[in-house]
């Protein structure tokens, strides 16, 4: 440190507050504050620039100038993905960087103002230590950057030899500062204010020549951009830089007046108040004052400039205020200076005792640093301590762990990068703000809110939610799975479910179910975790799954655990722990491991001793949420109609929830069966030997006929099942349709009879539909079907008294129609039971592998490459420094 | 009360101006609409492709669907709540495919290309900026007024041929120099009598001052005139000027304390052409000797290898003798002599001041100028095949020397390059980032044009000019015809010096005459 002193007496000043800049920013760097919206956007263009070679992620609209993230997409690509907690963190990184930059910057530009060491020094403490400072320097604002970048200008306008090259290098820097963050242009008028009077009247001529032509062609790459890309005027199909500059001048929504409680700027200036009370309100008269004293008199213009537009009617931008913070240090600790210079001179007068002086300004200091002390001391709190971003990574945590990777989520930008880097394609993660703006967007989802599966609502995006629109269909068709935080931080993750209208969400399985399975679990089973089964907050697929694992082998229920989180929204627990001997366990997971959804659990992990299954949080009702209390005595009789798609080589098992006698039928016969009554889970079980798959579960009421139409699920290898209650044979000839037929689309069916005129039975019925009975008079009948612009007649023969099930499927030559008569005459009992697991049955994985990201390798290169380039040129430095 | 000036009112409406518009911003723009959603963004990239839903699955499940006929609606059938999943299948991102060899080597060339021209441009620049780049290196490049304590004697020599219209008065200017011991050695053809007179009558106005010298070869170029009066030099110190020069007379006295202060073994004066209006092309002209010697040259003496100027040149006479004088064969001697003393170590001072610069005039005609411009270019890439460059101590002089001296091919190469640019411009398909590089050397020419516009204000003030308007217009208006010129100058004198590379000896009788003429333009 002495020989550092020597060189120059600053270094350690500077050093130290450099460091404690750096310290303060970095402590509680990822907790404070909340990922915001516009980080993740930045970071997010920064991602497709080094990713994809773009712009932006989504069409770049010329919102602001690309300088800024591709300053951090810089960044990105040295560091690499893997650098900090999330993507936004890594950027905070570099912020942390440029504000110790800016910093230093300050410093050089104090001192060539002028300012003694002391003055340099607290314009520097109050850039540091301001909770304002740090909370907004810490952010991933382009104005952080950019406001370095001026920094950079004016250190190299002030140039103490009044170099040409030094303008250059200024001019440079202001433009890209203007590149960065577009609001710097206020700074022209000071800028060239200090141009004038910092160069040499022999040479400024050509100062101002050189600073205005290369300040005036770094600005206008980015026009030319446009009109390279052919974007520099609106025209059809694309969008302009001229559009894209008159919705930030002109179109934003203005920011109300100052003296409106409600207004959006009087919030945004409350958010700066909450955070620091002292530098918002001075900066007025700072500035005001600093136009007194003759070599800060630019500087306070500048700052004016901004109080201006702050003033103003008009958009206010929350990190407005950043570019503000370091003239206004820089003034305070000028008009500080100037004040004690003016005190020591009174203090040398002989009139003024000086002791008397000195104590004076002691307690003047002393005091007002304490007062603002006093008032900064929330903003520290809020900023160094409180983790107000945990609700947003746990949100995000979550996600990747329970949202399937080729589910459609809509999120906050904060967020988008990490589940870009988790291994989702980009279309599958939607910005928020991009549902209803781009129609990019639109064109992916052309069915609007139903395209999308998750919301992921975080406080930025709710205050930005507009009255009409996709996102807001999405959202109220959405019930939340997990609830993150509360309050203002709050963090909701909402399923869009296309077939709820309501924001209720999936049932838990009715108590009685979880009764009934819980009297056939092993003995050994833990009491609380079976009580739990019984208490009506369980998945639904939790039960089934206990149903056919139970029917197959003893099952010792070890927990039902559930999250907090989601327990919060109202999701039922949907994970349990299984103990027992290791091969039955792995009979266990081998069975979870094969079935279909809804039954496919997302996660299977397997010990020694222990199987933890855990179904998706999409709840569904699969038959066990809603249905009446379970009913044990008399006989229902079932007939099977297999209407599924393509050759099912399988029987149907009906296992019963309670233990009970279950049965087997073959699907392909569609005959009455007896069954007993009571609640069933059923599953199909191929002909030639594999893995049972449960479908569904059902009750079956006494004395009651049904019919179970198995339909093709909308995924290969899916079942869904229908079970209808067939009418009671009454008088007249009430007929229904069930709708199999696929292959000619939406059909439309009339009857009419000789000479009389059609009666439409059904229009626009598509794949799956199952109508209730309608009257009709018994008789013979022309049948006209209708699809596609066709139509077929087929003859249909009423007979009374019987009720008749219409089975619309595909024939050889167009729709075939075939009448089932219905009700059963003397049904004859189920086969027997047969659901067991399969002799071969398949080894389950040990333990779900999770997918760690594919790290890219050129990726790895560029920080190798750029670490082995530093070592390399600071060993050719070094050795060059020996030589000498 | 301080006095309120005119800047200061100026100064004073502009920050108000500014101010207003900031305040009242809001109101202007915002008043006509409140729209707060930013427009709509339509889709361009073709990147991404958007694939119809995949149509394999049902659309309907629906236990409780309306027939939409007379059936009714199914009253308690059992069914699962169907499949939640969004029916939009999703999306994959095409990928972009990579590009291929043909692209690749397209791309780099195009690259590498831009990246030269923008270092030639930006150098250039650079270097034209040298005696502004600080106001103490601004200070450093004139000459000090303070006269020698030990005075030096000078023999001005004044090579003409066929200019008894200009040689009478040039004679009596330099006749009339301050300076006690100096003289005058006028070197005339042996085969132009009219000159000759003029020069024998000078010679009596002046009998102790002028003297005349007879040029008996043939054929003849000023290198080989210049040697022929060297041997007959008596001063310390030996002058070159040409026959049109308009010779300040103190520049002798300055000269000499240059000498004096600064040990160099040549000093180098100001030129300066001064007719800005005669022609589109005359103000660029003149900007660019202006820019040459206020501030290329200094570049070029403090880097120690300099391309002399042709006249206002001093030099050691016993340094001249000891290399053994001009070049004969050069066709820009004076840049060979400069090379060649630049290797011997030589040191050279440049000294500009607009009061003491020797003013000249413009090439007569455009053809004039292009066939000046290919004579220097020609006597540069002589000058660079001699390879005398090679033998100068440092590997940045060497460098800084093959640079300089193959200017004249970059150039060429340069105006080559324009129509290919112009056809590319309609054939090529590049990136956008690709097509923002090639705009890179555009910066520093756009910035150089600047410069001149801001040394043309000071131009005009210095030599007394009154710059209109018109004159900036024309500035910026003439340059890119004016470079076109060069480059054709250029490309002329490579194709010129292709060709002679057989008949050396034929070339050169032919280019002597040639030079002789343009010399004496």
């Amino acid at each position: 440190m002495n020989r550092l002193t020597r060189v120059n007496p600053s270094i350690p000043v500077v050093a130290v507050l450099l460091i404690l800049t750096a310290g303060l920013r970095l402590l509680n760097l990822s907790g404070s504050p909340i990922r915001l919206d516009d980080e993740g956007t930045y970071i997010a263009q920064a991602f497709a620039v080094t990713q994809w070679g773009e712009l932006a992620h989504y069409t770049y609209w010329y919102d602001h100038p690309p300088g800024g993230w591709l300053q951090i997409a810089l960044w990105m690509m040295l560091t690499g993905p893997g650098f900090g907690a999330n993507a936004v963190t890594a950027g905070r990184y570099l912020m942390v960087i440029v504000a110790v930059v800016t910093a230093g910057l300050l410093w050089l530009l104090a001192r060539r103002i002028g300012l003694s060491r002391w003055g340099a020094a607290a314009a520097l403490i109050i850039m540091a230590v301001s909770p304002l400072a740090i909370s907004l320097s810490r952010s991933v604002y382009l104005d952080n950057l950019a406001i370095a970048w001026l920094l950079a200008a004016l250190v190299l306008i002030s140039s103490p030899r009044q170099r040409l090259s030094a303008m250059f290098g200024a001019a440079i820097c202001f433009g890209i500062s203007v590149l960065t963050k577009e609001t710097m242009l206020l700074f022209v008028p000071m800028v060239a204010w200090l141009v004038w009077i910092k160069t040499s009247p022999a040479t400024r001529r050509y100062a101002l020549a050189v600073f205005a032509a290369v300040t005036g062609l770094v600005i206008s790459t980015y026009i030319l951009m446009a009109i390279v890309r052919g974007e520099l005027l609106p025209g059809p199909g694309h969008v302009s830089l001229w559009e894209g500059i008159k919705f930030q001048l002109w179109q934003r929504e203005a920011g109300g007046a100052l003296g409106d409680p409600q207004s959006l700027k009087r919030h945004t200036i409350d958010e700066w108040l909450r955070l620091d009370p002292v530098i918002p309100l001075v900066s007025a008269p700072i500035a005001l004052g600093g136009l007194f004293v003759d070599r800060l008199r630019p500087y306070a213009f500048g700052l004016l400039t901004l109080v201006l537009m702050v003033v103003r009617p008009g958009y206010l931008p929350v990190p407005f205020v950043i570019a503000a913070i370091p003239l206004l240090a820089l003034l305070s600790a000028g008009i500080g200076e100037r004040c004690v210079g003016r005190l020591r001179d009174l203090a040398r007068q002989p009139s003024v005792p000086s002791h008397v002086v000195r104590s004076a300004a002691v307690t003047a200091v002393v005091f007002t640093a304490a007062l603002i002390g006093t008032l900064w001391w929330p903003g520290y709190r809020t900023s160094l301590l409180t983790d107000d971003d945990a609700p947003m990574a746990q949100a995000q945590q979550w996600v990747s762990d329970n949202v399937p990777k080729d589910d459609r989520l809509i999120v906050d930008d904060a967020i988008w990068v990490d589940l870009i880097r988790d291994g989702r394609e980009r279309q599958n993660v939607i910005w928020s703000y991009k549902v209803d703006t781009d129609q990019q967007v639109q064109a992916w989802a052309p069915h609007g809110w139903a395209d999308y599966g998750w919301v992921v609502s975080t406080p930025s995006m709710r205050a930005n939610m507009t009255e009409h629109g996709v996102l807001n269909d999405a959202i109220s068709h959405a019930r939340p799975v997990a609830t993150f935080g509360s309050g203002g931080s709050q963090v909701d993750v909402l399923r869009v479910d296309a077939e709820a209208s309501s924001n209720a969400p999936a049932p838990p399985a009715v108590p009685a179910f979880g009764v009934q399975v819980a009297a056939r679990l092993d003995g050994a089973s833990n009491r609380d975790a079976v009580a739990a089964l019984q208490s009506g907050a369980v998945d639904q697929r939790v039960v089934a799954a206990l149903t056919g694992l139970s029917t197959m082998q003893p099952v010792v229920l070890e927990q039902i655990s559930s999250n907090p989180d989601e327990e919060a929204a109202g999701t039922p627990a949907r994970e349990v722990v299984l103990a027992g001997p290791p091969d039955r366990l792995t009979a266990c997971a081998a069975f979870l491991q094969e079935q279909k959804p809804p039954f496919k659990p997302d996660r299977i992990s397997l010990t020694d001793n222990a199987l933890t299954i855990r179904f998706p949080a999409q709840g569904q009702e699969i038959g066990l949420g809603s249905n009446p209390a379970p009913v044990t005595t008399g006989m229902a009789a079932v007939r099977v109609v297999d209407m599924r798609l393509g050759p099912a080589q399988d029987h149907l098992e009906f296992v019963r929830l309670d233990g009970g006698p279950g049965g087997s039928a073959p699907s392909h016969v569609p005959d009455y069966r007896a069954v007993a009554a009571g609640s069933y889970m059923l599953a199909t079980v191929p002909d030639r030997g594999g893995m049972p798959l449960m479908r569904q579960a059902f009750t079956l009421k006494p004395g009651a006929t049904y019919t179970l139409a198995l339909f093709s699920g909308a995924k290969p290898n899916e079942v869904a099942a229908q079970l209808a209650p067939d009418g009671p044979p009454t008088a007249g000839s009430p007929v229904r349709l069930m709708q199999a037929a696929q292959a000619a689309g939406a059909v439309k069916l009339s009857m009419s009879t000789a000479g009389g005129s059609p009666t439409v039975l059904a229009d626009n019925a598509s794949y799956g539909l199952i109508t209730g009975y309608g009257d009709q008079p018994a008789g013979a009948y022309d049948a006209v079907i209708t699809a596609g612009g066709r139509e077929w007649h087929r003859p249909v023969d009423l007979t009374d008294g019987v009720p008749v099930t219409l089975l619309l499927t595909d024939g050889t030559d167009g729709p075939a129609l075939e009448e089932l008569p219905d009700g059963a005459a003397a049904p004859a009992p189920l086969d027997p039971p047969a659901l067991t697991f399969p002799v071969e049955s398949p080894k389950p994985d040990k333990a779900r592998v999770e997918l760690a990201t594919a790290l890219n390798p050129q990726e790895q290169a560029i920080p190798a490459a750029v670490v082995l380039i530093v070592c390399v040129v600071s060993v050719v430095v070094l050795l060059k420094h020996r030589r000498r | 009360m301080p006095r309120i000036t005119r800047g200061g009112v100026a100064l004073g409406a502009t920050v108000f101006t500014f101010a207003a518009i900031l305040v009242f911003g809001g109101h202007l723009f915002g008043g006509q609409s409140h729209s707060s959603a930013p427009p709509s963004v339509p889709a361009v990239d073709a990147s991404l492709t958007v694939s119809a839903p995949a149509p394999a699955a049902p659309a309907q499940n629906s236990a409780t669907g309306s027939s939409g006929g007379a059936l009714p609606n199914a009253d308690g059938v059992q069914a699962a709540s169907g499949d939640p999943s969004p029916t939009a299948a999703p999306l994959r991102a095409r990928h972009p495919d990579s590009l291929g060899w043909p692209e690749i080597v397209l791309y780099t060339v195009l690259g590498l290309i831009s990246l030269i021209l923008f270092i030639v441009a930006a150098s250039t620049l650079w270097w034209m900026l040298h005696a502004w780049r600080s106001p103490e290196s601004l200070a450093a490049t004139g000459f000090r007024r303070r006269s020698a304590r030990r005075p030096l004697s000078f023999s001005l020599l004044l090579p003409a041929r066929h200019e008894q219209d200009v040689l009478g008065d040039t004679i009596d200017a330099l006749a009339r120099l301050d300076h006690p011991i100096y003289e005058v050695i006028v070197i005339i053809g042996h085969d132009d009598p009219e000159t000759e007179q003029v020069a024998r009558a000078g010679a009596a106005r002046h009998p102790r001052i002028v003297r005349v010298v007879i040029d008996d070869h043939i054929p003849k170029n000023k290198p080989k005139a210049l040697n022929t009066a060297l041997p007959a030099c008596r001063g310390d110190v030996l002058g070159v000027f040409d026959a049109e020069d308009e010779v300040h007379p103190g520049l002798l006295r300055l000269v000499e304390a240059r000498f004096e202060e600064s040990g160099a073994d040549v000093v180098q004066s100001g030129v300066q052409l001064m007719n800005v209006r005669s022609s589109w092309w005359s103000l660029r002209n003149c900007l660019e000797y202006y820019f040459w010697f206020r501030s290329r040259l200094h570049f070029h003496a403090e880097q120690r290898f300099i391309p002399l100027g042709g006249n206002t040149v001093f030099a050691r006479t016993a340094l001249l003798r000891g290399v053994g004088g001009w070049d004969r064969n050069c066709l820009a001697e004076d840049c060979e002599i400069g090379v060649r003393l630049s290797t011997r170590g030589a040191r050279v001072a440049v000294a500009f001041d607009p009061k003491v610069v020797t003013r000249e005039e413009t090439p007569g005609s455009i053809g004039a100028l292009v066939k000046q411009r290919t004579r220097w270019d020609q006597g540069f890439m002589q000058v660079y095949r001699k390879g005398e460059w090679r033998k100068l101590p440092t590997r940045r002089q060497r460098m800084l020397a093959r640079y300089t001296l193959a200017m004249p091919f970059l150039q060429a190469a340069t105006g080559a390059l324009v129509p290919i640019a112009i056809i590319g411009m309609f054939v090529l398909k590049v990136p956008v980032p690709l097509t923002l590089l090639t705009f890179l050397p555009l910066g520093p020419t756009l910035v150089t044009v600047a410069v001149e516009a801001a040394a043309l204000g000071e131009f005009g003030k210095e030599f007394g000019i009154k710059i209109k308007l018109w004159d900036h217009l024309r500035l910026v208006l003439g340059a890119f015809p004016y470079q076109l010129l060069l480059a054709a100058a250029a490309l002329r004198s490579v194709w010129r010096e292709s060709r002679g590379h057989g008949g050396w000896e034929k070339t050169q009788h032919a280019n002597a005459h040639r030079s002789a003429e343009s010399v004496a333009a």
